[in-house]
């Protein structure tokens, strides 16, 4: 008995929060930017993560289940096609934010439900010694040359917004067959990006299809790998870049502070950080102080041009086909 | 008149297809002593167990203290109980069998302890005061069942085979202290047994558990 | 007062209270999910050669994965719980320590030692992982072998025939533990996920249910949930029927055989089985913590300082960032714990007293949290507790608190039982008599010499509440938590950090069991 009254004492109610922000980003990226916001602004932020496997599945879950008393103010997301089908559930509500302002318009909502910062690029990690490389993403998985390698299974985060990128570039029929070829040939089909990444480090395939920020933390150990940024195709020299997206929650129960959160995930300053953090996330405004190493889109490499709310149709069309696909 | 402590009409208990009560009449006054015996599995343990409320009859009429008995929880019935197999607390010492006897009846720790203390020296279990039952002999450990039964000087009190499992000169001995015992108290006693040697230890009416009816002898 | 005293002396008033408190905690948030059996399951859904054959893989790979656990559990349970191998105190000690490492963990561990993958080496891992199921339930029934039933095996027939009376005994509480693990192994996707990367590819049935709630139609989740959850009850009924009918009657004693002299019967036995039971725990243990404590060390090719620096870095790193979610943790996980602890023999002892169907269903309606996907319990409490009137509860640390004791209270409630049964009902009944309350009875006087088995049902509820996940990121108070944030960290790469983290973790979650063994009753 005394111990139970011990752990009453325990669970005490802690300091309410400012602001609540669901974030789809990983938290060892995500908590220097909302600690610097908390240090900057004096509200206190109250964070809730997602994990590789879930990946914005889980915070996303949460929000349609409390679409009637919503706990969240902002929703922080790691890509842009499930912001807007939370727009599109009517669970976001639109703010222009100031911030946002020189972010270019095609990363950003027209009726401004969410607006995109802090990309990564669709790139390919290889050992320094690889030898056979695909020329172009399509490429990947489509002949005996280029199946040595690895990427992660359609199922969620950018790797399924890639297929749904594609899906609206030509056609869902186009990615299935893909797919289905892909799966046929000896290409290693990984958990999630970090997955086919540690494959490649650990010397299992000799590349494999990721982000940036993965790439860059395989480089940043110190593993001898390199980054590839390929085009989709030889009609689709272009790469894809998925930016991280920002949006406010719909009746949230802090909306002011909650777009004091926005234009602060907004600014300049955020995106600086991030190039400058180990996930090493791509500007999308222009003259962003960058660390040198990095790549910018429009400068180093062709970037390519994405009709974000199509993609996200697609994403619907063909997530329940691939999850058949990937799990027989 | 003195209310019967004890009075069973037409009690009847089943175990699935086993009848082992049918029809039981059995009346208890107060300081009555009572054995019952008859073969094993004849439904003595049943029938002591039903008088004091540990299970329920199927059918038939009970009263304690002239109250029906469903209305008397077991433990506002002032009776104790002697189990076959001691039932004794195997996280307790001997000491605390006691004093947690008498701090249920409102007494204070200290108290309690005091009383428990001068139990024990009377039983002659003092000096094992601070040990657990595992760490008696058959015979301390059925003192010890006795000790935590009398030492509420309840007004009724029921042995389900006290003195199972002693050889014949173990038995005696642990008679003729139970004997001394009981001299001291006016409890209503009830003793169930297989052995009619034993039904002398209480002196009192005699009777017999046969094809689930009492006979007297 | 003398009232409230007389109440507290029923036992009706508590069972009500047990059935209110789980009823909250446990089935009110799976109402939700069960009413999505209300739009009409079509028996077709399991038909389906796709449905059936992911369910033909999930069993194939839960039960290789169970026969390795108990292959594995019931002979080290042996040999460290009642032989003389060498150091059989500390391999006591070490068996549990699986259980504190999330099986991915482990998993990744391994892929890092070996390098090999497959479905195999996912079946490996899982029964690994999950051996110390049928190891402690195993355990706890050769601690009750009477030493006259031990010494009459040995005079019949030598050391041969008291052994073979040792896995006679031991053997139906490893079926209810291995029961458990099968369980535990056909709701995880995580790890097959994991290994089927590289070669052969191969899907199990839950991650088919994982993506129709990631699909966001969690109704759906639900419906493909209900196989894996008439599975898991099958096994489940199916063990305890086993248990019950033969497991070890024999209670109330609180002694313990010698241990058998291995050396007596075969000058070399003793260092064989010791060779063997070392190296058990080496795969169960030493080699995957072993191979975390290096990793928090190891770095690429271009990496400064010495293994040392940068492993005290990492685990100075790891500590720093994560203090308050292994406060956190800890606090949901040992209020979780407390809870169960206070609830399971309440359970336990109305479980003895119904009968027949009545107990079947209960049995079932408890064991429902259990094999519902976290997710489907986690959704489920956001629709019935995210309320304007109930938000500071819901935003707060009780909400996860009560939801975790709810979905792992069956574990504690299975293991009281077990052990309440073979405790003579004389010794509850005596002290009914004498007056005590209806908790004294209980925790005191008939489970009081037993009192080792609540605290062991409370520190495996804490363990499990500190190693979930799905719950963690769906309940708010939870999030903030170990396990979301070394999964969170497992994103990039298995670096210093997340080595280091998964070694604190562990270490956090073997405190339970520490607390719990603390407070076990000395009479061994």
């Amino acid at each position: 008995m005394r111990s139970f009254a011990l752990l009453l004492a325990l669970t005490a109610c802690s300091q309410k929060p400012d602001v609540v922000v669901y974030c789809s980003l990983d938290q060892v990226h995500a908590e220097p930017i909302l600690a610097l916001f908390e240090l900057q602004t004096g509200l206190k932020v109250e964070a809730h993560f997602d994990v590789e496997r879930n990946k914005t599945v889980g915070l996303v879950n949460r929000l349609l289940a409390e679409a009637s008393q919503p706990y969240a103010d902002v929703y922080w997301n790691n890509e842009v096609a499930h912001t807007i089908r939370l727009k599109r559930a009517g669970l976001t509500a639109p703010y222009q934010s100031p911030s946002a302002a020189d972010i270019p318009p095609s990363f950003k909502d027209p009726q401004h439900h969410w607006a995109g910062f802090a990309a990564r690029a669709r790139v390919l990690l290889a050992h320094e010694k690889a030898t056979q490389l695909p020329h172009f993403i399509q490429d990947i998985g489509q002949s005996s040359a280029t199946s040595a390698g690895a990427m992660a299974a359609p199922l969620t985060g950018t790797t399924l917004t890639h297929m749904a990128v594609w899906a609206d570039i030509h056609t869902p029929n186009f990615v299935f067959a893909w797919l289905q070829t892909a799966l046929d040939s000896p290409l290693s089909i990984a958990g999630g990006n970090a997955d086919a990444m540690r494959r490649v480090c650990e010397g299992d395939v000799p590349w494999c299809l990721t982000d940036t920020d993965d790439a860059a933390a395989a480089i940043a150990n110190g593993y001898p790998v390199e980054m590839h940024y390929l085009g989709q195709s030889q009609s689709q020299p272009g790469v894809l870049v998925i930016p991280n997206t920002i949006c406010l929650i719909a009746d949230g129960p802090h909306p002011e502070a909650a777009k004091s959160f926005i234009d602060f995930a907004l600014s300049r300053q955020v995106e600086e950080h991030l190039a400058a953090g180990r996930s090493r996330q791509i500007p999308l405004r222009p003259h962003v102080p960058t660390p040198p190493t990095m790549q910018i889109p429009g400068k180093q490499f062709l970037p390519m041009a994405v009709d974000w709310e199509e993609v996200a149709t697609q994403l619907e069309n063909i997530l329940p086909r691939l999850q058949q696909l990937f799990t027989s | 008149m003195s209310k019967a402590c004890i009075q069973l009409r037409n009690g009847h208990k089943s175990f699935g297809e086993t009848k082992v009560l049918c029809g039981v009449n059995f009346d208890l006054n107060p300081g009555e002593r009572a054995s019952i015996c008859g073969p094993s599995g004849a439904g003595k343990s049943t029938l002591l167990r039903i008088l004091a409320g540990l299970d329920p009859m199927d059918q038939g009429d009970l009263e304690i203290w002239g109250k029906p008995a469903h209305k008397i929880p077991p433990w506002e019935r002032d009776l104790q109980f002697v189990f076959q197999d001691l039932g004794l607390w195997p996280s307790r010492t001997v000491l605390q069998h006691l004093a947690d006897v008498l701090q249920n009846q409102g007494y204070s720790g200290k108290e309690s302890k005091q009383m428990a203390g001068d139990s024990l020296k009377r039983l002659s279990l003092f000096d094992l005061a601070s040990n657990k039952p595992h760490q008696l002999s058959g015979g301390e450990a059925r003192r010890l069942a006795f000790a935590r039964a009398l030492i509420q000087k309840p007004k009724i009190l029921l042995l389900d085979e006290p003195f199972a499992s002693l050889d014949s000169d173990a038995k005696s001995l642990s008679q003729s202290w139970l004997a001394e015992i009981l001299q001291q108290s006016d409890a209503a006693v009830v003793l169930v047994t297989h052995d009619e040697t034993e039904t002398h230890t209480l002196g009192g009416k005699i009777l017999h558990l046969r094809q689930g009816v009492l006979h007297s002898a | 007062m003398k009232r409230l005293k007389l109440s507290l002396r029923k036992a009706t008033p508590w069972y009500l209270l047990a059935f209110l408190l789980t009823g909250i905690m446990a089935w009110l948030p799976l109402s939700p999910v069960l009413s999505a059996f209300g739009n009409g399951w079509v028996i077709q859904d399991l038909l389906d050669p796709r449905t059936l054959g992911l369910l033909g893989n999930t069993v194939a790979l839960a039960t290789k994965a169970s026969v390795l656990a108990i292959g594995l559990g019931l002979p080290l349970a042996i040999l460290a719980t009642r032989t003389n191998v060498l150091g059989h105190h500390f391999l006591r000690l070490c068996i549990p320590l699986p259980l504190f490492v999330p099986p991915l963990l482990l998993a990744q561990a391994w892929h890092g030692f070996s390098g090999a993958d497959s479905a195999l080496m996912a079946a490996i891992c899982l029964g690994l992982s999950y051996a110390p199921l049928p190891a402690l339930f195993a355990a706890r029934a050769l601690r009750r072998q009477s030493p006259s039933s031990h010494q009459a095996a040995l005079l019949a027939g030598g050391p041969k025939s008291a052994l073979r009376e040792m896995v006679r005994l031991a053997l139906p509480g490893a079926c209810l533990g291995t029961a458990f693990a099968f369980l535990f192994i056909a709701s995880d996707f995580a790890v097959p996920d994991y290994f089927a990367t590289v070669g052969e590819k191969f899907s199990v049935y839950a991650g088919e249910v994982f993506n129709q709630f990631r699909d966001q139609n969690w109704r759906q989740g639900a419906r493909a949930a209900a196989p894996l959850l008439a599975l898991g009850l099958a096994i489940l009924g199916l063990a305890w029927f086993v248990d019950c009918k033969f497991g070890n009657p024999q209670g109330g004693k609180v002694t313990t055989p010698q241990r058998l002299q291995l050396q007596k019967w075969h000058p070399l036995l003793q260092i064989i089985f010791s060779l063997f039971a070392w190296l058990a725990i080496g795969l169960l243990v030493l080699i995957p913590i072993g191979q975390l404590i290096w990793e928090s060390g190891a770095a690429g090719p271009l990496a400064e300082g010495s293994w040392l620096q940068r492993s005290q870095t990492a685990f100075a790193d790891a500590f720093t960032r994560g203090r308050g979610d292994f406060l956190r943790s800890l606090q949901t996980g040992l209020g979780a714990g407390a809870i169960c602890f206070f609830l399971a023999p309440m359970w336990a002892r109305f479980l003895i007293q119904v009968k027949g169907w009545k107990k079947a269903f209960l049995l079932v309606l408890l064991a429902l949290p259990l094999l519902t996907p976290a997710m489907g319990l986690g959704i489920g409490a956001i629709v019935i507790f995210n309320q304007d009137w109930l938000r500071p509860f819901y935003a707060g640390p009780w909400l996860p608190i009560l939801i975790f004791a709810g979905r792992f209270l069956p574990i504690a409630i299975f293991l009281t039982y077990e052990r309440m049964r073979t405790v003579p009902s004389s010794q509850e009944e005596a002290a009914t008599l004498a007056g005590a309350s209806f908790l004294r009875r209980i925790f005191r006087y008939r489970m009081g010499g037993e009192i080792k088995v609540i605290w062991l049902g409370a520190a495996m509820v804490a363990v499990f509440s500190i190693r979930e996940l799905d719950l963690a990121i769906l309940l708010p108070a939870a999030n903030a938590s170990v396990a979301v944030r070394y999964f969170n960290a497992l994103h990039f790469a298995r670096d210093q950090f997340v080595a280091a983290f998964g070694c604190l973790m562990t270490l956090l979650l073997f405190l339970p069991y520490m607390i719990s063994s603390s407070f076990q009753s000395s009479h061994e």
